[in-house]
């Protein structure tokens, strides 16, 4: 019987060690809960300036956001956020990102409710096909990534550079500057720190010293000479330790502390020129992957509107004829006759209407939304996106209750 | 009736034992606290010993020693007590270190990427000689403490800003003002690291203005002695053969 197991196990192990490894692709966005996704950051107009680049070259991620009014009470308030972006570690470097034009290098306290446009400029460092995404991290609260796109880096690693002018007109590179003193103090201290180790192991260290300590004879543990070596050392090590701070202060007198703390940031204008939308009831259609919306719109523009997108969880489900043409954007990320609307005249200024709003698309299931059933908080939201004959838009976060049906409509 | 023969024949061969001895523990002991010591590091102190932007002026200077004293202290204890051999600070420091630039080298730079300029650790090695020294001259754990662990913590900045010191430059940063270790925390991207992370420059010591170094110190230097005593003890507590008296 242990025999048969043992094989077994060897069997499986092979079996595992021969099996092909899929392609980790992206960095787990889709694990988000949906009511988290749909409910706080609503991203659009997001932007990559290129999909490929070469080592040094940069791309510039720009867009906005919306913070959702139903923001959840399941997660903290973005009273603290961080404007980040979601790549696999420093492929890219981040030479700057503007937030409503402000240089936005740490953390800001974000309003619920309102818009802010964001600009990312990333530096091409280190060769490969890289996911980057824009993301708002919220202290206490954790990532919301935005959409994402592929970016391919051409071109070789040992190439780049990354240069950086000081106050006080020194140009270095961040890729190697003080490397040098780093790896010399290191290696100072190491060969120090092993002399002082060589010295009592090249004697008898453990059990034979043990027994002269227990046979009295301490004496002879510690030599005169071991006392004067001891004393050399400390003299050396005290004299590198004073030398090495004051030759730095000397060569470098004019430093700065570690900046912290919140940065100042208001958010956009509010648009007073809006179409009011008001969620009727809403429904998950789980086995036709449809979300079947119906909305009170009161066009508040002074122009007619028709619907031409619905977005949520940096997905757009348009209304083919409606919507304008999209630009580079993720293909699984938009369904392009994905929304269907009842009542597709024009909505007259003043006008309110009723609309039956059907969003359709595999992407409810390959995006996880549909776990949304499983969440603690079943709500769902997003932006509806209005366009007047001369393509002006006219946007409206709404959001409330879904219920899913589990048969078939 | 049970004979006891002699393992060894001469004086010679029983001191190549004892050699051979010694070196095999050295070797398990260094592996093991190599992986452990730098284990304790990473899960109490990581960020601060990881990044150059972590190493700040009010909690680097005094999270670093405290924590990293507890090693030193017990290995320091049982060299000390049971061999008077006066390295034990030095060698769990060595250990220390030895994890530290293994992960280093192969995870941060080699792995993610990371320039090693942004990813190194402080050394305790100046600290940890003096404090071996201390109980080597003074054969007393009180003024070991007293004087030992409390140079451990008072010599742990300025032991580190030949290092530092080039990474503090100030830099005009798109109308900001930024060190290059805040630009290097910039631009390197941390996926899963945003920026209020950091625990930095957060506290309530303004009075002394800019001086908050030598008082972040002072205080680390004070709060090493007391954790030298504790650790001490509880090196005294456990480093024993009462536990296995009657099994061997």
């Amino acid at each position: 019987m242990r025999r048969k197991i043992t094989n077994l196990g060897i069997i499986s192990l092979i079996l595992l060690s021969i099996a092909p490894a899929s392609l980790v692709n992206a960095h787990g966005e889709r694990s988000q809960e949906p009511f988290l996704r749909m409910l706080s950051v609503q991203w659009y107009d997001t932007k990559w300036s290129t999909d490929k680049v070469a080592v040094n070259e940069e791309v510039v991620l720009s867009g906005k956001f919306h913070l959702h009014t139903g923001w959840p009470e399941a997660i903290a308030k973005p009273d603290v956020a961080f404007m980040h972006v979601y790549v696999p570690g420093p492929v890219f470097v981040r030479k700057g990102v503007w937030v409503n034009g402000k240089p936005m290098v740490r953390s800001a306290s974000y309003e619920i409710g309102r818009d802010y446009e964001y600009k990312i400029v990333m530096k091409a460092r280190r060769p490969g096909m890289h996911h980057l995404h824009p993301m708002l991290n919220v202290k206490d609260g954790g990532p919301n990534a935005g959409p994402g796109n592929w970016v391919e880096i051409t071109g070789d690693a040992a190439d780049f550079t990354n240069p950086v002018t000081t106050l006080t007109g020194e140009t270095v590179d961040l890729e190697t500057w003080g490397w040098s003193r780093v790896r010399n103090w290191h290696i100072l201290w190491a060969l120090l720190g092993g002399f002082w180790l060589v010295w009592w192991l090249r004697r008898p260290l453990l059990a034979g010293r043990n027994i002269l300590l227990r046979q009295g004879r301490e004496d002879e543990l510690i030599t005169p000479m071991d006392r004067k070596v001891g004393m050399g050392l400390g003299i050396l090590t005290l004299a590198l330790i004073f030398y090495g701070y004051f030759s730095t202060i000397d060569k470098f007198p004019i430093t700065v502390p570690l900046q912290a703390g919140l940065m100042e940031l208001n958010p956009l204008p509010v648009d007073e020129d809006v179409v009011d939308v008001e969620l009727q009831e809403a429904h998950y259609d789980i086995p036709g992957r449809s979300v079947r919306m119906t909305v009170n719109v009161t066009n508040g523009a002074t122009s007619p509107v028709r619907l031409g997108e619905f977005a949520t969880a940096s997905i757009r489900w348009l209304n083919a004829g409606v919507a304008p043409d999209v630009g580079p954007y993720p293909q699984d990320l938009i369904a392009l006759n994905g929304l269907e609307v009842d009542s597709d005249t024009p909505i007259q200024p003043g006008e309110t209407r009723t609309l039956n709003i059907v969003a359709t698309d595999a992407a409810w299931e390959t995006e996880r939304l549909a776990l949304l059933i499983y969440d603690p908080d079943s709500r769902f939201g997003g932006m509806l996106f209005f366009y007047d004959e001369n393509g002006k838009r006219h946007k409206q976060t709404f959001g409330g209750p879904l219920i899913p049906t589990f048969t078939a409509i | 009736m049970r004979t006891v023969a002699p393992g060894v024949d001469s004086y010679a061969e029983a001191y190549r034992v004892h050699r051979a001895f010694d070196y095999i523990l050295v070797f398990i002991f260094i592996t093991l606290l190599t992986g452990i010591h730098h284990l304790h590091a990473m899960l109490s102190v990581g960020d601060w010993t990881f990044w150059t932007d972590w190493k700040d002026r009010r909690w680097w200077l005094f999270v670093i020693p405290l924590s990293s004293l507890v090693f030193p202290v017990v290995g320091q204890y049982i060299l000390w007590q049971h061999c008077r051999v006066p390295f034990g600070a030095t060698l769990m420091v060595v250990c220390l270190l030895l994890g530290q630039w293994i992960d280093r080298v192969n995870n941060f730079a080699g792995w993610v990427y990371y320039p090693l300029n942004f990813v190194w650790p402080g050394t305790l090695l100046p600290s940890a000689i003096i404090l071996d020294l201390v109980l080597m001259f003074t054969n007393s754990y009180v003024l070991t403490a007293v004087l030992g662990a409390w140079s451990w913590g008072i010599l742990f900045y300025p032991s580190q800003w030949y290092m530092l010191g080039a990474f503090h430059l100030p830099v005009d940063y798109h109308g900001v003002l930024m060190s290059i270790a805040d630009v290097q925390g910039f631009e390197y991207i941390r996926t899963g690291t945003p920026e209020y992370i950091r625990i930095i420059e957060k506290g309530t010591l303004r009075t002394f203005g800019q001086d908050v170094t030598p008082v972040s110190a002072f205080f680390c230097a004070f709060a090493c002695i007391l954790v030298y005593f504790v650790f001490n003890q509880f090196a005294k507590l456990v480093a024993s053969v009462k536990f296995i008296k009657g099994r061997i």
